[in-house]
């Protein structure tokens, strides 16, 4: 389940691509 | 005339200078030795506010890094602007070790899409240290529902496009983009209903204002054990070893999986040396009995 220094930064860069494309292609926005 | 260089500097002058330049150095402040790191109380800032799961999960590390290192590791909650107040703080603190954070996916993966003028960029202000844990994610239905797998879930989704309503925590919170995941992937259309917090929205899908909800397992799996919801897969590549029946979502839509985590982060510049310790203690400490069974009995 835990995870060192590497795999934590390749899951933040993963998970920013992932919820990017979820994010604009979905039209979310917040005021 | 030419002179050279021991006419100019006679052999007395040498021997002064030298002697002088001696006593420079050894009487000139040494720089400090290396002091092991932590010297004094590290700062755990929370950008969540007390009692939340990123809380809970912050000071349970708080509690056995303290245990590990022998100082004092404090919490200092500073919620807001869905976790970015607390991370403008870590980012100005000092890169010294002193200052550390517990945060979950949101405030870093999330925010940067969301608000326009996000005062940080996780990787360029921040160094992750470890991931703590991750939360299997649950997709789950009101009784009413008529659908008992994820299959006849999306066929029925497809009949009758945007009339079957989920319920999220908040725009932008994970039981919002879980569903908006899972619609992107499936192709279908559905009614998204966001209510003030995980409890409003647990509340809606209980009485049936909605049909469906993403939540994390922890959250919905008390309900589905009392029959009060019908979860129909789980969000992890494979079946989970406590809950062998529940399939995955993947099952029916190849590649789907997701769950949120929370880790430690510090900020950028912080040396190399303590963030490799820490990470190393943040791992250990995952890995003993004590907090894995506690971790287990809190779900």
């Amino acid at each position: 389940m835990a995870s060192g220094g590497d795999a934590f930064e390749q899951l933040i860069k993963s998970d920013l691509d992932r919820w990017g494309n979820v994010i604009k292609s979905a039209g979310i926005w917040v005021e | 005339m030419i002179h050279r260089a021991e006419e100019k500097f006679p052999m007395r002058s040498i021997w002064v200078m030298a002697a002088t330049a001696l006593a420079v150095i050894l009487f000139m402040p040494r720089p400090a030795a290396a002091q092991p790191w932590p010297q004094k109380p590290i700062k755990m800032i929370v950008p969540f506010p007390a009692g939340g799961g990123t809380d809970f999960i912050g000071r349970l590390a708080a509690k056995h890094l303290a245990d590990r290192l022998g100082q004092q590791v404090f919490v200092e909650n500073r919620a807001g602007a869905n976790g970015a107040i607390g991370l403008q703080a870590l980012m100005a603190s000092d890169p010294d070790g002193y200052t550390i954070a517990t945060t979950s996916d949101t405030p870093m993966v999330v925010n940067p899409w969301l608000y326009d003028k996000l005062p940080y960029a996780p990787l360029r202000d921040f160094l992750p240290v470890a991931t703590i844990v991750r939360f299997p994610g649950m997709l789950a239905v009101h009784p009413s529902v008529p659908a008992h797998s994820v299959a006849e879930l999306i066929a029925l989704a497809k009949a009758k496009p945007g009339s079957l309503a989920y319920a999220s925590a908040g725009v932008g919170n994970f039981s919002h983009l879980a569903m908006e995941l899972f619609a992107q992937a499936t192709g279908v259309k559905l009614l998204h209903v966001p209510y003030k917090g995980t409890g409003p929205a647990s509340l809606a899908l209980l009485g049936g204002e909605v049909q469906m909800g993403f939540n994390n397992v922890q959250t919905l799996l008390q309900n589905v054990r009392a029959g009060q919801l019908r979860a129909l897969a789980v969000a992890e590549p494979q079946r989970l070893a406590l809950l062998p029946d529940i399939p995955t979502v993947a099952e029916t839509v190849p590649g789907f999986a997701m769950a949120p985590w929370i880790g430690i982060i510090v900020p950028q510049r912080t040396p190399q040396a303590i963030v490799s310790q820490l990470s190393a203690e943040m791992l250990a400490i995952m890995r003993d009995p004590d907090v894995i069974h506690l971790l287990t009995i809190s779900r």
